[in-house]
């Protein structure tokens, strides 16, 4: 089975393909220059792709390839006049035929059109708890989408600093699901927001099991956001970035990383922590990972997982290494590239 | 694009001005990096330039319709935000970005060059 990474670094992006998962081939750069902050492969076909520069704005791209990309021209914005600013393209996904785009400053942008044109969510970029939204050291971002496959009205979004929002309308209006999560700040007003998620991942058969790696710690949802507790027993760290989730074994993947104040890995060897019993103990699943003097951490968007069998789990540091494991983390390959600070990682197999 | 162009004389032929893009922008233009615009001002010349290629509008100018804070752009060689009064305003990110040199008149044959600011090491 042939497998197809898109890695978006801070200075292009790449191709990483195998058809093993043994042996790679790299690709790149494209969009040179250009931060590659997130991916998606339509299931009709085709690539979509957000590249941001701190020069010249944010933008997204579409593919029929992967090979040529255009730049789309109606595509996420603020309207003009607005305080806010269009500055960054967080994540992209594809949910029932519309495409999500979760955007800094702090929005939701929809496309039902593959990507071609962009409309705001207005239920949830114009809610009423914005005026206490304080961005986090990443930016204020919303940086996370989940659905509920069995109710289309349904679905989640993460926005850095302020919190999980779920909608049970379709997106007119959302509601602060963050009830058991420590504040990151307290805002005088609105009492439900203040919490820092940082990353979000979803139970294939349960979509009211949702795993929260948050600033404050590991945490889990039974009930679909609406209340959280916390499950880190075994993490040496409880800060981090990504959480993901093996679609075929329900194993989680995390990197813890030493408190938010220092942001690296742990003991300066880069590990990688697994849940194999949904999030009750996670153990370490590093084997073949650098042990000593590796101090590049993992973002939220630079990790995944390909959801073959056995399970492959990727993920690219800021320091620029890509690592592989082809039995869900038993094991990891190194592989021998040194690309610029990977801020995303997604895969298609 | 709330770039309001100026009064023209009926009748009268707009100039045709040259503007240069720098070579991160290719992406956005299909690798094309020289391209034309009319206008009798830098104004007029900005909203034809993303008339024709809207693709370029939002990387070249913010929400507030200024230039983005590292954009920088020369008319015929000068720093088109030396071009209008000291005392205007710079924009909200408390940089550049400043629209008053915008109403400098333009002549066949000018060129516009866009570049980013980069500097330090």
């Amino acid at each position: 089975m042939s497998v197809r990474l898109l890695v978006g670094t801070a200075k292009g992006g790449f191709w990483v393909t195998s058809d093993d998962r043994r042996q790679w081939e790299v690709e790149g750069p494209f969009f040179k220059g250009w931060k590659v902050t997130a991916g998606l492969r339509l299931e009709g076909g085709g690539f979509v792709a957000a590249v941001a520069s701190e020069i010249y704005g944010p933008a997204i791209f579409l593919s029929p390839d992967g090979e040529s990309w255009e730049q789309v021209e109606d595509g996420p914005a603020y309207p003009d006049g607005d305080d806010r600013r269009l500055r960054q393209i967080w994540t992209l996904r594809e949910n029932r035929g519309t495409v999500y785009a979760g955007v800094q400053d702090a929005g939701v942008f929809t496309s039902g059109d593959g990507g071609r044109s962009w409309q705001p969510v207005p239920g949830l970029n114009e809610h009423e708890t914005r005026g206490g939204w304080m961005p986090g050291a990443g930016g204020l971002c919303c940086h996370a989408f989940l659905f509920d496959h069995n109710d289309p009205d349904r679905m989640w979004c993460g926005i850095s600093a302020v919190g999980v929002f779920r909608t049970d309308d379709g997106g007119a209006t959302w509601i602060p699901k963050n009830r058991g999560v420590y504040w990151a700040h307290e805002d005088e007003e609105f009492k439900e927001i203040g919490h820092c998620v940082h990353g979000l991942a979803q139970d294939p058969d349960d979509p009211r099991r949702i795993y929260r790696q948050d600033h404050s710690g590991m945490y889990r949802s039974r009930d679909g956001g609406e209340s959280w507790a916390r499950n880190q027993h075994g993490l040496p760290s409880t800060f981090g970035f990504p959480v993901v989730l093996d679609a075929a074994s329900r194993f989680l993947f995390s990197v813890p990383l030493e408190a938010d104040q220092y942001r690296l890995p742990v003991g300066g060897a880069l590990q990688v922590f697994r849940s194999m019993d949904g999030g009750d103990s996670w153990d370490s699943a590093s084997a073949g990972l650098p042990e000593v003097h590796a101090y590049g951490g993992v973002l939220r968007g630079a990790m995944a997982v390909d959801n073959l069998e056995p399970g492959g789990v990727y993920m690219g540091t800021t320091s620029g290494t890509l690592h592989v494991s082809r039995d869900l983390g038993g094991s990891w390959t190194n592989l021998p590239v040194i690309l610029p600070r990977i801020l995303h990682v997604s895969v298609w197999a | 694009m709330d770039i309001p162009s100026t009064t023209r004389v009926a009748g009268r032929p707009r100039p045709t001005v040259t503007v240069f893009l720098p070579s991160l922008l290719e992406p956005v233009t299909g690798g094309v990096r020289e391209l034309t615009a009319c206008g009798g001002s830098l104004r007029e010349v900005f909203a034809d330039l993303v008339a024709r290629e809207p693709r370029l509008k939002p990387h070249l100018f913010n929400e507030a319709s200024e230039f983005r804070r590292h954009v920088l752009c020369f008319h015929n060689g000068t720093n088109t935000r030396w071009l209008g009064s000291p005392a205007a305003g710079e924009n909200d990110d408390g940089q550049g970005g400043r629209r008053d040199g915008w109403d400098t008149p333009v002549s066949e044959g000018d060129t516009v060059v866009f570049m980013q600011a980069v500097s330090g090491g």
